[in-house]
């Protein structure tokens, strides 16, 4: 889905304090994952928080980060957030737009509260994996990289929302780092198993493992919208 | 005392019915079986201890937490991979098993290898 830029809405106006931020949405788009109060930003990078429901059950802001957010009538708003309106949740997902991007606004998406909800353990094993040093595994394990750890949880998201567009459950994967710094993820339902391995280079294209009894095939895929047909085969009988 | 000094430098024949020793990382552990990643590492040679050389509480020591997968090198070798003893100074029981380990080999060895030792949540 394409960005719009900037030059496509009005200039965005300062939000007052006491509006009431549940008309706010932000779409996901390319989506990252961090942690509140941990998190570097640069001056480049502009983050804005997923405002996950009409309800917006889940605010999680990065403290000091400005918020962009567009409202139904597609009036964009930039808002500093202060410590005040960080919640107690630690672990958020994040827009990550490049600077002088904005967010294209939906109104029929409101999955996203529902996989913070479903998806909560896998992204914290994610945020985890970013913490561990070399050698981790007692042997030459290499660290898992920030780009990696977001490709992970946007795999995560993928994988969700192909559940929600296939009207069933989604199935909570096991995740794992990898000693090459690699993330994978796992799901197993009955006696097939979906192993999608998020390589630790940009470079490397995702990886497929799909094993059902003695039967094992690999493949790779370009990007993470491809991961919906594999998902399927999990759910096929 | 180094290996050298007791006498333990002598490089030994691995035969396929020796068990192979890897220690699994508490974050491996999953729903009481192994991840796969446990074997996907850059390193064309994964290190390991021949089983006839340690002992399970000998490979652990100062991993806490951690915990032991056995894997039999006439298996290893089935999957065309090498196996052999490759003694460090400091550990003579340390082996090798050499090869590109692909996803679907990374698999059929989990498939295979025996639980020695749990790893422990953390």
């Amino acid at each position: 889905m394409p960005f719009k830029t900037a030059e496509d809405f009005e200039t965005p106006k300062m939000l007052e304090a006491e509006k009431d931020f549940s008309e706010d949405v932000i779409l996901k788009t390319h989506i990252s994952f961090g942690f509140a109060g941990e998190r570097q930003i640069s001056a480049s990078e502009i983050y804005s928080p997923i405002t996950c429901s009409a309800g917006v059950r889940h605010h999680a802001y990065l403290m000091g980060a400005p918020v962009r957010s567009t409202n139904k009538d597609n009036i964009q708003y930039i808002r500093n957030i202060s410590g005040d309106d960080v919640t107690g949740v630690k672990a958020i997902a994040v827009h990550s737009a490049g600077e002088g991007d904005w967010i294209t606004p939906t109104w029929n998406n409101l999955r996203l509260s529902l996989f913070y909800d479903v998806y909560r353990q896998p992204l914290s094993k994610i945020a985890e994996a970013r913490r561990l040093p070399d050698k981790w595994n007692s042997y030459d394990a290499h660290r898992i990289s920030k780009e990696t750890s977001f490709r992970a949880a946007e795999a995560l998201i993928e994988a969700f929302l192909t559940f929600c567009n296939l009207g069933v459950n989604a199935i909570v994967p096991f995740v794992a780092p990898c000693p090459d710094g690699s993330i994978q993820l796992e799901w197993e339902l009955k006696e097939k198993e979906l192993e999608i391995v998020v390589p630790f280079s940009i470079d490397q294209k995702i990886r497929i493992l799909k094993a059902e009894k003695e039967d094992i095939v690999e493949a790779v895929i370009d990007s993470l919208s491809e991961m919906a047909e594999h998902l399927m085969w999990l759910l096929r009988d | 005392m180094t290996n050298d000094e007791a006498g333990q430098s002598q490089v030994i024949a691995i035969l396929s019915e020796d068990s192979l020793y890897r220690r699994i990382h508490p974050s491996f552990k999953k729903n009481g079986k192994v991840s796969t990643a446990i074997f996907k590492q850059r390193n064309p040679h994964l290190s390991v201890d021949v089983a006839k050389l340690t002992t399970p509480e000998c490979c652990l020591a100062g991993y806490q937490n951690h915990g032991l997968a056995g894997i039999l090198a006439g298996f290893v070798r089935q999957l065309s991979l090498n196996a052999y003893h490759d003694p460090l100074p400091d550990n003579y029981a340390h082996g090798i098993v050499e090869g590109k380990i692909t996803d679907a080999i990374a698999k059929k060895l989990v498939l295979s290898a025996d639980l020695i030792v749990e790893p422990e949540s953390v």
